[in-house]
């Protein structure tokens, strides 16, 4: 997995944005841009070509669902695997999201190891499909 | 409350009776008649003082519930608004308090590592240091992890504090004209779409472990 990849963190916490962020270095990565909703991240998002998106669901503006399907419905950014990092752990939810189209769900609160197992997962996956 | 047509003639009548028994040197009581139409017209009186107090008592009642609600809603609201924004404000400042320690620890902890390395590789030392130093880096993960608190129990503030808002809102409907002189505006109405999201999960709800999503994401093919 290429430890340079570019990697978007969209959350309206800052705390939360500076953990994942924290974890992503501690995986290795370090080439780390933050959003604070889904509408700040658009913009950037189709600016800067991004190897990968970690997002919350609930944030203000654009929330993060709306987010994945704005990435899903983009051509030139379709393809980017995003990952749900979100307090929502209601099974519609869940359903939703996937049906969005998104590679991995963690649920809040979560741990370095699960955040590791997720992205390994969704990296192993594209792998196999190319 | 006036006077009947009837209750005017009769009373009248009865003045004039006595006006006439006055000139012509009779007594200066007031005449049976008239001392009875006299009483009725006081109780009258009295009953139309009786009803006037009674609005007034009402009327005064509810402007002082007015006054109540319009304290609540124009600044016991915003207030308590303003102080769970305050809380949330603290405990992100102590989360990123914490997770500036935690940065400083981990340079300690690599430092740690760097140093491990100058010893021989059969130095018992050696092994030691770095086993410790892995153990300080996992522990600060731990530590710095434990700061998502802050955005977990910041979403449930949030939410308590739109509901403020909500019920402030409609407060202010409710005083509808009385609103226009509040201090405070009613604020914007909160964006739909946050509301219908459960949220943090919270006791006594049913919620989906991270291990219950693997498996239904994995169902749906994700």
């Amino acid at each position: 997995m290429d430890k340079n990849m570019k990697i978007l963190v969209v959350d309206d916490f800052s705390t939360m944005r500076r953990i994942v962020r924290n974890l992503l270095g501690d995986l290795g990565y370090s080439n780390i841009t933050e959003a604070d909703d889904g509408k700040s991240a658009w913009p950037v998002l189709q600016a800067g070509s991004f190897d990968f998106v970690v997002t919350d669901w609930n944030m203000p503006g654009m929330t993060g669902i709306d987010l994945l399907r704005n990435i899903r419905g983009d051509a030139r950014i379709a393809k980017t695997p995003v990952l749900m990092v979100t307090a929502e752990a209601q099974r519609e939810q869940i359903i939703e999201a996937a049906q969005a189209g998104v590679n991995g769900y963690i649920i809040k609160p979560f741990n370095a190891a699960t955040l590791k197992e997720k992205i390994d997962k969704i990296f192993q996956r594209i792998a196999e499909a190319a | 409350m006036s006077a009947s047509t009837q209750d005017r003639g009769a009373l009248i009548m009865a003045l004039r009776s006595w006006i006439e028994r006055l000139e012509s040197g009779g007594s200066v009581d007031a005449p049976p008649a008239l001392a009875e139409l006299l009483q009725t017209q006081d109780h009258a009186f009295y009953r139309q003082v009786a009803e006037l107090t009674r609005r007034l008592h009402s009327g005064v009642v509810s402007l002082r519930l007015d006054e109540r609600l319009t304290r609540i809603a124009g600044d016991a609201m915003p207030d308590a608004r303003h102080r769970l924004r305050h809380v949330v404000q603290m405990t992100e400042d102590a989360a990123h308090k914490t997770l500036d320690i935690v940065d400083q620890m981990r340079g300690v902890a690599r430092q740690i590592s760097r140093s491990a390395e100058s010893f021989e590789a059969s130095d018992l030392r050696r092994a030691a240091l770095l086993r410790d130093a892995e153990i300080l880096r996992e522990r600060l993960n731990e530590l710095a992890i434990a700061q998502e608190y802050q955005d977990l129990t910041g979403q449930i503030i949030k939410r308590i504090i739109s509901l403020v808002e909500d019920v402030e809102s409609a407060l202010l409907e409710l005083l509808g004209a009385h609103a226009a002189h509040l201090k405070t505006a009613a604020p914007l109405p909160i964006a739909e779409g946050q509301a219908v999201l459960a949220g943090p999960a919270v006791p006594g709800q049913i919620t989906t472990s991270q291990q219950d999503a693997d498996a239904l994401l994995a169902s749906l093919g994700v």
